[in-house]
This record gives C-alpha cells, sequence and structure tokens, in this order.
C-alpha cells in the first residue's frame, strides 16, 4: 500500500497532486487493487480569470490465477478531467473490462481484454455521450539463447468500436541483441505504429468529427566491437518515419482552419565512432554523424529538409596520480533546405565549433587546482540576400581557475574565477563607424564557498560573489574594439545551515542577499561619466524541513520561502513559495 | 573470426541501406550566401530579460526567422491551453525544432503580420528567471483575392532564463485564450503546423 500527498504554492499557481495504491491478495491465487489519483492546478490571473485543471483516475481490479499458465481477471476504471477555464469543460471515460491471459514463461505472454467502454463530454451548453465494445489485445515472445543473445517481438491492437468515436490502434516492435564474440555486439530495434482514430476538432462543439491517421516509426542499429584491447569501433544508425492524414467524416464544412494538413516526414542518418587507449596513462576517441530529414506537406509550400554533418575528438591524459588532462574539440553544421520557389526563401546554415581542455592538479592532499578554458563559436549563415544581413558570427571565450583548500577535515574552501568575453559581430556591420548590433559583453566573476562542519550532524555554508560585467558595441578599427555602454555590479551573499537534531529530522535554513547596481557610461566633455542607472536589492530567506524515520515507510518534506525585492525601476515585490510532499508505503 | 566478419558485414549493410549508397556533410563549412539586400532586423544581444522579450516582438513584426529561433532555449518548449486547439490525441506542445519550423511556416504564408502586446501581469525577475505575462493581438493577412484577415488574441506567459553565455532566452511559453470565441496564437501556430 502506498500513498503520497503533494501540493505547492508559487507566486499565481496551486498544484495538488495525491495518489494511493492498494494491493491485498486473497490466497496465493487471487489479488485485489486499487488505484486512485488526483491531479489538479489552478492559476489565479489577474485579469480576473481562475485558470483550474483537475484530473481524477481511479480503477479497481481483481485477478485470478487458475493455474501457472492461465489468468482471468476484471477490471473497473474511470478517468475524469475538468477544465474551469473561459469554458467549463469535462470528460468522463469509463471502462469495464475482463481479461484472460496465457503466460508461457515472464518474457512471453498473450493477453486478451473485452469489456464495454462509456465516454461522456460536455462544453459549455453542448454535451455528447458515447459507448461501444472494447477490445486490447497484446502479446510477446522472448527468446534467450547462447551468451545472452535474444529477440523479442511484441504486439498489441486496440479496437475501441464507440458509435460517434471509435478507434483502431495496432503497434508491432522487433528487438535483438547479442554479444557474438566477447566485446563485440549487435542490436537491431524495430518499432513501427499505426492509429485510425476520429475526434471532435472543435473543442466546445461536437458537431463536426474529423479522423487522423498516423503511421510512425523508426529503426535503429547499434553495432560495436573492438581490435586487442586498444582500439575499439562502433557504428550506430536510425532511420525514422511519420505520415499524418486528416479527413472529415460528417457532412460539415471543415475549414482549413480547424482541420490540420497532412504531412510525410522522414529521417535517416548514421554515427561512426573510433578509439583507442594509451597504456594506463590516457585515450582519444573520435565520432562522426550524419543526418539528414526530410518533409513533405503535400500542396503546401512549408517543407524544410535539413542535413547535419558532425564530428567530435576528445583526447584525455591521466600521467601520474595527482594530474589530469582532458581535450575535447567539436564540428557541426546543420543547413537547412527550403522550397527554392518559395516566396519567403530560408535557407540557412547553423555551425557550432568547440574547444574545450581541462588540467586539474593536486598539489597536496588538502590542496587542489583546477584550470578550463573553453571556445564556443557560433555561426548563422543565410543564404538568401533578403535575410543574409542576419549573418554573424557569436564567439564565447571563458576561462575558469578554481581551487580547493581543505586545511582540515571539517573546513573545506572552495574558490572559483571566472572570466569570460563574449564578442557578437555581423558580417554587415564590418567596417562600419557606428555599427548597431555587433556587441561586445564581458564578465569577471569571483566565488567563494566556505564549508564548515565541525560535527556529524551540521553543515555551515558561507557564500559570497562578486561579478563585474559591462556591455557595448563593437567598433571595427582594423579589428573589434569595444565601446563601453554600461556596466553593472553584483554583490551576492548568503548562508544555510544544514542541522540533524535527529536522525530522522533535518532542517535548513537559509538567508540570501543580493544586490546588483547598472551605471551607464555618457560622454560628457570628452569625458566617460559613470551615471547611476538602476539599483535592485533583493532579500530570501527560505526554510527546508525533512522527515525520513529509519524504518523507511515514511518520508516528508517541507519547504518554504519568502522573497523580498526592490528595484529602482519598479514596485517592491513580496513573492512566497510553498512545497509539501508526503509518502507512506507499507 | 567468422562472427566478426558477420557483425562487421551486418554494420555496413545497415549504413549503405538507409542511405542509399552512402553520403556525409562538411561539418567544417557553410554554403556562401547572397549579398545582404537589408541590415537584417532589429536584434539587441539579450544580456537581459526584457531585451530577450524585445527581440522576439521585433522578430515576429518583421518576420525574421533568424532573430527569432536565436531567442528559443535548446530545451524550450511552447504549452497552451486546450480550448480550440484542433490536434486530436495528446497535443499539448512542442519544442524548439518545432517552434522554429511553424514560425517560418508562419513567415512564409503571411504578406502581412502585425503584433502588439502589452503587460498583463507585473513580471517576475531574479536573477537567473524571469516570468513575463503579455496580452497580444497579432493580425495576419495571407494572399489571394480576396486576401484573408485573421486576428488572433489572448495571453501569453514567457519563462526566460540565463544562459551559461550570459545570454537571456526563453525556454518555455505558455499560451491562453482570452475567452472562448477567440483565435489565440497557439491556434495561429497550430493552422501552420
Amino acid at each position: 500500500m502506498a500513498i503520497l500527498v503533494g501540493f505547492s504554492y508559487n507566486y499565481d499557481t496551486y498544484v495538488w497532486s495525491d495518489s494511493v495504491q492498494v494491493r491485498h491478495r486473497f490466497g496465493r491465487q487471487t489479488t485485489w487493487g486499487l488505484d486512485g489519483g488526483l491531479s489538479a492546478t489552478q492559476i489565479s490571473s489577474s485579469d480576473g480569470i481562475q485558470r483550474k485543471q483537475r484530473f481524477i483516475s481511479g480503477q479497481t481490479f481483481v485477478q485470478h490465477q487458475l493455474s501457472p499458465q492461465w489468468s482471468i481477471g476484471l477490471t473497473l476504471a474511470q478517468r475524469r478531467h475538468r477544465l474551469e477555464e473561459l469554458a467549463d469543460r469535462h470528460y468522463v471515460f469509463s471502462d469495464a473490462l475482463t481479461e484472460l491471459k496465457y503466460t508461457l514463461s515472464p518474457l512471453s505472454w498473450v493477453s486478451q481484454k473485452t469489456g464495454l467502454s462509456i465516454a461522456g463530454r460536455s462544453a459549455g451548453d453542448a454535451s455528447t455521450d458515447d459507448a461501444g465494445l472494447t477490445s486490447e489485445t497484446a502479446a510477446q515472445v522472448e527468446t534467450r539463447y547462447w551468451r545472452d543473445r535474444r529477440w523479442q517481438v511484441r504486439g498489441t491492437l486496440n479496437v475501441h468500436r464507440l458509435h460517434n468515436i471509435p478507434s483502431v490502434e495496432g503497434r508491432w516492435g522487433l528487438v535483438t541483441q547479442g554479444e557474438f564474440i566477447i566485446g563485440d555486439s549487435l542490436s537491431m530495434i524495430v518499432d513501427d505504429s499505426y492509429r485510425q482514430t476520429r475526434y471532435y476538432p472543435q473543442a466546445d462543439n461536437y458537431q463536426m468529427i474529423a479522423e487522423q491517421r498516423l503511421r510512425q516509426g523508426h529503426f535503429l542499429t547499434l553495432a560495436s566491437g573492438g581490435w586487442g584491447d586498444k582500439v575499439f569501433w562502433g557504428v550506430n544508425t536510425e532511420c525514422t518515419w511519420r505520415r499524418e492524414t486528416y479527413a472529415a467524416i460528417n457532412d460539415d464544412i471543415l475549414s482549413t482552419a480547424v482541420l490540420p494538413m497532412g504531412l510525410r516526414q522522414s529521417s535517416r542518418g548514421y554515427q561512426l565512432k573510433l578509439g583507442g587507449t594509451i597504456g594506463d596513462i590516457g585515450g582519444v576517441n573520435a565520432a562522426y554523424g550524419y543526418a539528414e530529414t526530410d518533409e513533405d506537406f503535400g500542396a503546401d509550400v512549408k517543407d524544410q529538409n535539413a542535413k547535419t554533418g558532425e564530428l567530435e575528438l576528445q583526447a584525455y591524459l591521466s600521467p601520474g596520480a595527482t594530474d589530469s588532462l582532458s581535450v575535447r574539440a567539436l564540428w557541426k553544421v546543420v543547413s537547412f533546405y527550403v522550397p527554392p520557389d518559395s516566396a519567403f526563401f530560408t535557407d540557412r546554415d547553423l555551425a557550432t565549433r568547440l574547444a574545450e581542455v581541462s588540467w586539474s592538479h593536486r598539489h597536496s592532499p588538502a590542496w587542489s587546482t583546477t584550470v578550463s578554458f573553453s571556445y564556443r563559436g557560433l555561426r548563422q549563415a543565410f543564404i538568401s540576400g533578403l535575410w543574409s544581413g542576419n549573418n554573424n558570427f557569436n564567439d564565447i571565450y571563458l576561462c575558469e581557475p578554481a581551487l580547493v583548500w581543505r586545511p582540515m577535515p571539517a573546513l573545506k574552501i572552495n574558490q572559483t574565477y571566472r572570466i569570460q568575453a563574449n564578442y557578437l559581430s555581423y558580417d554587415v556591420e564590418k567596417g562600419q563607424p557606428q555599427p548597431e548590433r555587433s556587441t561586445l559583453y564581458r564578465r569577471g566573476e569571483s566565488e567563494t564557498l566556505i564549508s564548515l562542519s565541525p560535527l556529524s550532524h551540521s553543515i555551515f555554508e558561507l557564500r559570497y560573489t562578486y561579478r563585474y560585467e559591462d556591455f557595448g558595441p563593437l567598433i571595427w578599427r582594423e579589428k573589434w574594439n569595444q565601446q563601453v555602454s554600461w556596466d553593472r555590479r553584483s554583490h551576492l551573499a548568503g548562508w544555510s545551515w544544514r542541522i540533524k537534531p535527529h536522525q530522522a529530522w533535518e532542517l535548513t535554513p537559509g538567508l540570501h542577499f543580493e544586490q546588483k547596481r547598472a551605471y551607464n557610461h555618457e560622454e560628457e566633455e570628452n569625458k566617460t561619466v559613470r551615471v547611476p542607472r538602476t539599483t535592485f536589492v533583493r532579500r530570501m530567506i527560505d526554510v527546508a524541513v525533512s522527515w525520513r524515520p529509519t524504518h523507511g515507510h515514511d518520508d516528508l518534506q517541507l519547504s518554504g520561502s519568502r522573497r523580498i525585492q526592490r528595484s529602482s525601476s519598479g514596485p517592491k515585490d513580496i513573492s512566497d513559495w510553498v512545497e509539501l510532499t508526503y509518502r507512506r508505503h507499507w | 573470426m567468422k562472427s566478426k566478419i558477420i557483425l562487421f558485414a551486418l554494420a555496413m549493410l545497415s549504413i549503405a541501406a538507409p542511405l542509399g549508397g552512402g553520403c556525409g556533410k562538411n561539418p567544417f563549412s557553410t554554403r556562401p550566401s547572397e549579398d545582404p539586400l537589408s541590415t537584417g532586423g532589429t536584434y539587441t544581444d539579450p544580456v537581459s530579460a526584457d531585451i530577450a522579450l524585445d527581440n522576439l516582438f521585433y522578430a515576429y513584426n518583421e518576420r525574421n526567422l533568424g532573430n527569432f529561433t536565436r531567442g528559443l532555449a535548446d530545451n524550450f518548449t511552447f504549452t497552451f491551453d486546450f480550448l480550440n486547439i484542433t490536434q486530436p490525441v495528446g497535443t499539448t506542445g512542442w519544442e524548439e525544432t518545432e517552434e522554429s519550423r511553424i514560425a517560418d511556416n508562419i513567415f512564409r504564408a503571411a504578406d502581412t503580420l502585425i503584433l502588439n502586446w502589452s503587460v498583463s501581469q507585473t513580471d517576475i525577475e531574479d536573477d537567473s528567471s524571469a516570468t513575463y505575462y503579455r496580452l497580444y493581438e497579432i493580425t495576419v493577412i495571407t494572399g489571394g483575392s480576396p486576401a484573408e484577415t485573421t486576428v488572433y488574441l489572448g495571453e501569453s506567459v514567457f519563462y526566460l532564463n540565463v544562459t551559461e553565455a550570459a545570454r537571456w532566452v526563453i525556454n518555455r511559453w505558455d499560451d491562453r485564450h482570452r475567452t472562448a470565441e477567440q483565435y489565440s496564437w497557439a491556434d495561429l501556430k497550430s493552422r501552420y503546423r
């Protein structure tokens, strides 16, 4: 038996999430179960509209084992969904199903459910009822043989013969995995499904009925192996397909605004991997990937195809117990293609270049240093002259040295510095004396974190961050130069104290303070003057309580926060957050 | 050894089969562009949340796909209420790739697109996230004779986050109808989905 009670409040949103699960055995052959769930959301907007959504579901079932292979069952289930928004809508779905199941082995079985389904829908003054027979067939066959090679075939066929909204849904899949020799393996996964279902295209009107036919699936292969202990390889491929069509069922006129357009989508791709190890001290990996997608919307000129090429190289080295070095580089281009006859020709390429280097060194058991550097270059290039004015380079450089010092077991000090520069340069502005969109953003940050744990059941943390940022246009004078428009200086400080007064209880109070001051840079008499722009101050107090008794059946989490903030550009704001979760199982 | 050969042959076959002979793409260089006919739209480096939202506003009005997609987070999601959405089963929203594709379709299909919005609730901001509420009105005029004019009304809630590169992006966009009879932004997107 298990119970979950959840509640949270955040600014204008209330969320409830509760569930219960009960299982009881009568002797060795009969099981009774009850599942219930409630999920509700309420959003209060300043426009006076209360938006409420409620989902309630429940089911009870009895299963009886006739023999080791045969079992029978009965399930009664109901789902209720209520949307109390601008138009009150209410949906109720009820099922009564009998089940017959034949189990050949734990991995191979077939089951048949048959019964009656009833559906009720209402939206404002409109309502409709529906009823009919339901059949759900499911089967799975799996065999395992030499060295864990396995084949699995599974399938489902669900037929709901309701009078107004019938549906047919079929799905089948094939999985085969196996290790052919030690270290080499091959897997194939096929999944394909077909669904034909009717629906009401207008939520507040049950006059129109439409039908959707959907076919989708994927085919995946994963192969990997090695030559000796030093070199390994991998080849993965994937194909996907999706086809949607829509049709009007009754005689009402369905405009294109109501009925979606059909589509045909497919994708293909592969990934090649090659790697090796250098003794016991390092290794290298390389991977190349290619993927392409196609779309066909029939008469609608909105097809967009894409091709992706990606190369990734990685290397790592650990020459001793105290040093490690890792390097990673990536090149990727995604090209989008639209029909050339489109009036809005948006062919474009997105390119990514990435370089990361990280080195760490342990000077002594109490003191270690890490330095990492990364570069990320993003290139956006439109092919058409109509949009190529947007072509730009976005280059981000980040350097992050950090050190960890542990002068005594109860005290740990982390000191981290971050230095970042972000150049955004537009092709058309190169050479212009006063560019409008090319900019440079810089940030420098120092963060100190002190953790003190004098007792095993108490940890005190103190954190302080100073951050400097500036921003301004990039001006091209033989090379890009920055002209600062504004700067911002931030102080962030806070403490938290985790206390365990008892083995089952944990209490974590905390206090946070933040202050930001921004200044505009203005020219006055050939001098740059810093003029105060905005000031922002925030205080935040939070408390978290946790109760986990040692018997393991209960788990209670309660947390609350109050935030008070004031900005020179806006009114004082006070907000509260509350979250409660309780679980019990036995 | 025999098993190894079979494995390798199967792997190669699985490459050749889907690609019809095998092909790839150069990951190092982009295609050449035509010379620009214009400066490329209104866009400011989104170093604050309000700038990121302004960029989205201008990108829509200027039907500028490049500036629009740059404002979306990698894990972006668009969600909406269920009032008039026509998709049959299980559709409650979509992700960044789909959002970009839909925007491309709308920008291509619309001859005129005018977006106006106003603040509907007080903005919520902190150091790394922000929530903006906007009441909007979108007028879309599509070609044909006579031209078709459709007005979309509603409220959108934008949830923004700051990235590692200290840029603000929209990571969630929640759309709500204003009345049961009026089309919303989600209806516009669904129409061109």
